[in-house]
């Protein structure tokens, strides 16, 4: 059955509501974008921390692995990457120049 | 075919286990972005062994074996996750030529962000990897140990 273009974008509205939420109970991020790689959608947070840090990787995955598995996100296929503190003229290697956007905290509504 | 290639895949595992170790033996250099990009490569050799033991096939990209270790074999994802990531960051994050004068801290290499790699990559997440796909898997190959 082909998919909906409407369903798509409800879909696509939980995602971003959801990495939202997300973003509000982590204090260790200093930017979020949703954007696309290798013509996938890609999750692409840049930690404020310019070092590796095992407890928010496992936070990242467990996000991961939540909205993978969510029904209500069934046709959304999500990678997630986090960086340390960079310029953002370094982002280029991981973002679209064009198809990105910046998640806010809470969500972007309004 | 899937024992011919969960074969295959152990003979490439124990070809990046041999790298791995020369690595991370050479005392005169870390190679600190090379440790993580093989020990990420050894990886993805042992979850796709794993792959075609279970599931009769190995992932046709790099995005479907995400897909099918995040649905499948979320323990073995959680710490497959971690290697891929730290080896993007060794292999494409850069600095500009001139990021300019800032009062922010920024990465300046990979070796400052990894800290002591042995310890984040091999030790807090390699080891662990290939003790969940050893049980999966029930066929033998090289642990790595540092």
């Amino acid at each position: 059955m082909q998919l909906q273009a409407e369903e798509y974008e409800l879909q696509f509205s939980i995602l971003v509501k959801r990495l939202g939420s997300w973003l509000s109970g982590q204090t260790g991020v200093a930017k979020a974008y949703v954007t696309l790689r290798d013509s996938q959608l890609l999750f692409l947070v840049v930690t404020k921390s310019t070092k590796y840090d095992s407890d928010f990787e496992d936070a990242l995955s467990d996000l991961d692995i939540e909205l993978a598995n969510d029904p209500d996100l069934r046709d959304i296929t999500l990678s997630v990457l986090s960086i340390p503190n960079v310029p953002s003229d370094s982002l280029s290697s991981f973002m679209h120049p064009t198809t990105n956007f910046e998640i806010q905290r809470g969500g972007n509504d309004g | 075919m899937a024992e011919t290639t969960v074969k295959d895949r152990l003979r490439l595992v124990e070809r990046n286990h041999d790298a791995l170790v020369a690595l991370i033996e050479d005392a005169r250099n870390p190679h600190d972005e090379w440790v993580a990009t093989i020990a990420f490569y050894k990886a993805i050799q042992l979850v796709e062994a794993l792959l075609a033991k279970r599931h009769g096939s190995v992932s046709t990209s790099h995005f479907r074996r995400l897909e099918r270790l995040r649905v499948h074999h979320k323990d073995i994802y959680k710490q497959f996750r971690p290697l891929y990531n730290a080896s993007m960051v060794a292999r494409y994050l850069c600095l500009p030529d001139e990021p300019g004068s800032t009062s922010v801290a920024y990465f300046s290499s990979f070796s400052d962000y990894i800290g002591d790699a042995k310890a984040a990559i091999i030790n807090g997440r390699l080891i662990q990897l290939e003790a969940l796909v050893e049980k999966g898997l029930g066929e033998p190959f090289t642990k790595t140990r540092v």
